[in-house]
């Protein structure tokens, strides 16, 4: 499995920060310039209450970007060893969770689960809102109309695979040549939660319409 | 109502207290933990907002100080620090409810209502809005007598907001304590389920029960009309 975007660590990082970086930068550059131009020119009150309205917009903005950097930081950390999870039950719970918000907008969540419950071992609440955060994100870039796909099943060597399928074209990490692949603060968060429970997450491929990944868990 | 804020970071205490005050709360700073403790103990308090970081004593100390004295004080921690434990422990410590830095104004002072507002705590089987049953332990909702038949998610957020029947929860409270996220979603998933929760709830009955609150989020009460 390919661990995007990068091999070495250097690399990662400087990807990582430049996420953040971009994350951040966004909503603070709109804040700034709403403000500037507030300042700047001769406004009506009701021009002034939404040129702060609009920097108040940002400034949540921003705050909820930095909120998800902090919850980059608990995903790495390491869960309880004890702690098991049945897979099987918990997506089908995400796909019930999640159903409303994909109907509402025209598009398909598909779930293929085993018939026979997998348990791993990992943190449960943090295995729930990882994949939560995941399917939230790939939802974001999926056509109206079209499917994604979680397919759950036994891996090799004692590990649960999981393999997801999703329309749309997601935006790329800034990495060059054949590195390029999805990347942001939510992938990063899920990657995290993963690797934290012994296990993996990936970006497979990409055939120009439809993105492929893969995360493994360790199995009771 | 008289709310003790703990905030050595002057402009920030300035900020907290200045707003506190615009919603005629009576508001009291102190800028370190010992002064903290001294004044929480020697004077009555209907809320205390409690900064972690503290200079001479840190805010963890202040709580294992004071809450065994002052038993019923509501505590709202306010953290900017990363890790769960951290949380873990001052929520452990005594703390009714945890804020993270950076925080809204607005998500503040709604927390602080919705403390004030808290009773003793109950364990209610069954919560009653007007003519709405939630049935916490049975999982049933009637309206009117009807059954209404809800996914689990609607139905932790129908009880989230029952449970906070007449005070303003912002999206990000519904995604903290629904979603169990510290960091409101990328979607309008908390619109939507509400809308979905109105149709089942409100869309045949009056009064409608749940309601907008322009630029905050939304309000489970007998109110008519959108609030603002």
């Amino acid at each position: 499995m390919s661990v995007p975007p990068a091999t070495d660590s250097k690399a990662a990082q400087e990807i990582f920060i430049s996420e953040v970086f971009h994350n951040l930068s966004q909503p603070l550059t709109a804040l700034h310039c709403t403000l500037d131009l507030a300042l700047q020119r001769d406004r009506t009150l009701k021009q002034l209450r939404a040129s702060v309205q609009s920097a108040l917009d940002n400034a949540e903005r921003l705050r909820q970007r930095l909120l998800l950097v902090r919850a980059l930081n608990d995903a790495a950390a390491p869960g309880d060893p004890s702690e098991t999870t049945d897979l099987s039950a918990l997506l089908g719970e995400l796909r019930e969770d999640m159903s409303l918000l994909f109907e509402s907008a025209g598009r398909q969540l598909v779930m293929h689960l085993p018939r026979v419950p997998l348990q791993a071992r990992a943190d449960r609440t943090r295995l729930t809102r990882a994949l939560f955060v995941f399917v939230e994100y790939l939802f974001r870039y999926l056509p109206q109309g079209e499917l994604l796909s979680l397919a759950l099943h036994e891996g090799k060597e004692g590990q649960a695979e999981i393999q997801v399928e999703a329309a749309g074209c997601l935006p790329v990490g800034p990495t060059d040549g054949d590195q390029r692949a999805p990347y942001s603060c939510e992938i990063e968060l899920v990657r995290r939660t993963f690797v934290a429970a012994g296990g993996k997450f990936g970006f497979m491929r990409c055939d120009g319409q439809r993105s492929f990944w893969r995360a493994t868990l360790p199995l009771v | 109502m008289r709310i003790l804020v703990v905030e050595d970071d002057a402009p920030l205490a300035s900020f907290i207290r200045k707003g506190l005050e615009a919603e005629h709360y009576a508001v009291d700073v102190a800028g370190d933990g010992e002064l903290a403790r001294r004044m929480a103990l020697e004077s009555d308090y209907d809320l205390m907002v409690l900064d972690l970081n503290l200079p001479k004593l840190d805010g963890i100390a202040v709580l294992n100080s004071v809450r065994p004295r002052k038993p019923s004080l509501p505590v709202l921690v306010l953290t900017a620090r990363s890790r769960i434990e951290d949380r873990v422990q001052s929520l452990d410590s005594g703390a009714d409810d945890c804020l993270i830095k950076p925080f809204s104004f607005t998500e503040l002072a709604a927390r602080v209502r919705a403390l004030l507002r808290r009773g003793p705590r109950t364990v209610e089987t069954v919560l009653r809005v007007a003519d709405l049953e939630l049935d916490r332990v049975a999982r049933r909702v009637a309206r009117a007598g009807r059954p209404v038949e809800l996914t689990s998610k609607e139905f932790a957020l129908l009880e989230y907001l029952m449970r906070n029947t007449g005070r303003r929860v912002t999206r990000a409270m519904i995604v903290e304590h629904v979603w169990n996220l510290s960091f409101d979603t990328s979607t309008n998933i908390v619109d939507v389920y509400i809308n979905y929760l109105r149709k089942k709830i409100d869309s045949e009955h009056t009064p409608h029960l749940i309601h907008t609150v322009r630029g905050v989020g939304y309000e489970l009460s007998c109110h008519s009309g959108v609030l603002v």
